[in-house]
């Protein structure tokens, strides 16, 4: 298929939809003119919904595939943990639908496919406590890093020490009790040097945003693309 | 009988007690619980995607399909897109999932454009031009702190091309000046820095107590034959590699 297809227009609906919903947002010509743009607006945006969930359910299945290759790659090694996965991932999807076809249904008993019993009672007791335990693991890699982080090497370190003790005391009770004072200093710190130090952050996040999208609208981002031409 | 609630109860301790036990040595229930939740995970998220697509398309297209067709006919692009995705998997086609990707590319963008120039950089340059001179010296110090700090944070992060100096010569007064925002703005984030390590330590140790609270300490016994289990099999994987 010729590069034009490939290529070009896929880039020329990204430059078509941006200058759209910027359109649609900073363009006032009428008042009909704007309830017309807010409808389309609407719509684009629930386009955006629609193509995500599609693009979730294609990871969905390139995990599976991933696991099906690795078990035939890697043997009988990893096809207990990789079973796990497929059967669970599957068990999930199952449960999924069976609510969503009880919410056709039976309507009134308020099944859906979240609220699905045995989807929830998965999401509850498998789900919910290994994402919290795969989040808060990270505390002890915090804790050998804050080690090296707090060694007091040069002004600088000692600055980011100072400030990360007083806000630590003024976070919790102890704190308090050890000198009163450590509440309203770390409200200071919070409220002034850590704004102003976070604010060119900020502002210097948005500039990269504006120049990522001035870049994909004038076709000088193709990265998205993945495989090159 | 056990009741399934109790079995729920011992499942979450088991995996919290193997996932943690990574934090010592990899070992087979960490990986098994690590599989456990890659699976939970990825099915948890496709039911998402559909529940998504059944809110947003399936419900009204069945519950009212004569307003549906009539005015939001328009979603079976959307939905022709991201069966297009699927495309993917084939070595011939696989251009045909772009269309896809840069509808929701320049959906995001184009919703980013139109906020992030006011949230981003008009509101915090006008949050930042403050009276510099007043009769409260509290307010007034504060306000100073908080220009320098910001325009010292910008000479960091924006203005990367530093004044030369000449040698021998003594430094030009924009060299002195641009030397001393720099190192304002590095000291200010310095201090917003220990501040946000502060506050992640705090909110990482505050989840590991809940996390406690809530999994380990209602089944002891449960997290007890867990971590028994995952020292046994951090022993067996060490005795495997020597």
């Amino acid at each position: 298929m010729s590069l034009v297809v490939r290529k070009y227009v896929p880039q020329i609906i990204i430059s078509a939809i941006i200058v759209a919903t910027v359109a649609f947002y900073y363009l006032y010509i009428s008042k009909e003119v704007a309830g017309a743009f807010s409808t389309a607006d609407k719509a684009l945006s629930d386009w955006a919904v629609i193509i995500t969930s599609f693009a979730l359910i294609v990871g969905g299945i390139d995990i599976l595939r991933f696991h099906v290759l690795r078990i035939k790659r890697e043997g009988l090694a990893q096809a207990p943990f990789s079973t796990v996965t497929i059967a669970l991932l599957i068990t999930m999807v199952v449960f999924g639908v069976i609510g969503w076809y009880y919410s056709y249904a039976d309507p009134k008993a308020g099944i859906t496919i979240t609220t699905q019993p045995q989807f929830r009672w998965l999401y509850t007791n498998v789900y919910a406590p290994s994402d919290a335990a795969v989040y808060s693991i990270l505390v002890f890699y915090i804790a050998s890093a804050s080690y090296r982080a707090f060694r007091v090497r040069n002004p600088m370190a000692l600055l980011l020490l100072i400030t990360a003790v007083i806000i630590m005391f003024g976070n919790t009770t102890i704190g308090g009790l050890i000198w009163p004072g450590f509440l309203s200093l770390r409200d200071w710190i919070m409220t002034v040097p850590n704004t102003a130090a976070f604010r060119p952050i900020t502002i210097g996040a948005g500039l990269g945003t504006i120049v990522l999208g001035l870049r994909l609208l004038t076709w000088r981002e193709v990265s998205w693309m993945g495989r090159r031409e | 009988m056990i009741s399934w609630e109790v079995l729920g109860a011992w499942i979450s301790a088991a995996l919290v007690v193997w996932i943690y036990s990574f934090a010592y040595r990899d070992n087979a229930l960490y990986k098994l619980a690590e599989h456990i939740f890659l699976g939970t995970a990825a099915g948890y998220s496709i039911a998402l995607a559909l529940d998504s697509l059944n809110r947003v398309l399936i419900r009204p297209a069945v519950t009212t399909p004569g307003t549906f067709w009539a005015t939001s006919w328009h979603y079976v692009i959307p939905v022709v897109l991201g069966l297009l995705m699927f495309a993917k998997y084939s070595r011939r086609y696989y251009w045909l999932a772009r269309y896809a990707v840069a509808v929701n590319l320049a959906v995001g963008t184009g919703l980013a454009l139109r906020a992030v120039p006011v949230a981003n950089i008009v509101r915090q340059i006008t949050a930042t031009i403050l009276p510099l001179w007043g009769s409260d010296p509290v307010k007034v110090v504060n306000n100073w702190l908080m220009v320098l700090i910001t325009v010292g944070g910008l000479t960091y992060f924006l203005f990367t091309i530093f004044p030369r100096r000449v040698e021998g010569a003594p430094p030009s007064p924009t060299y002195q000046v641009y030397r001393a925002l720099y190192y304002i703005g590095i000291y200010g984030m310095m201090v917003g820095f220990g501040a946000l390590f502060a506050n992640t330590i705090m909110t990482r140790v505050g989840f590991l107590i809940s996390i406690y609270l809530i999994y380990l300490q209602p089944q002891v016994w449960a997290s007890i034959v867990a971590a028994i289990l995952a020292a046994i099999a951090i022993v067996l994987g060490a005795l495997r590699k020597r």
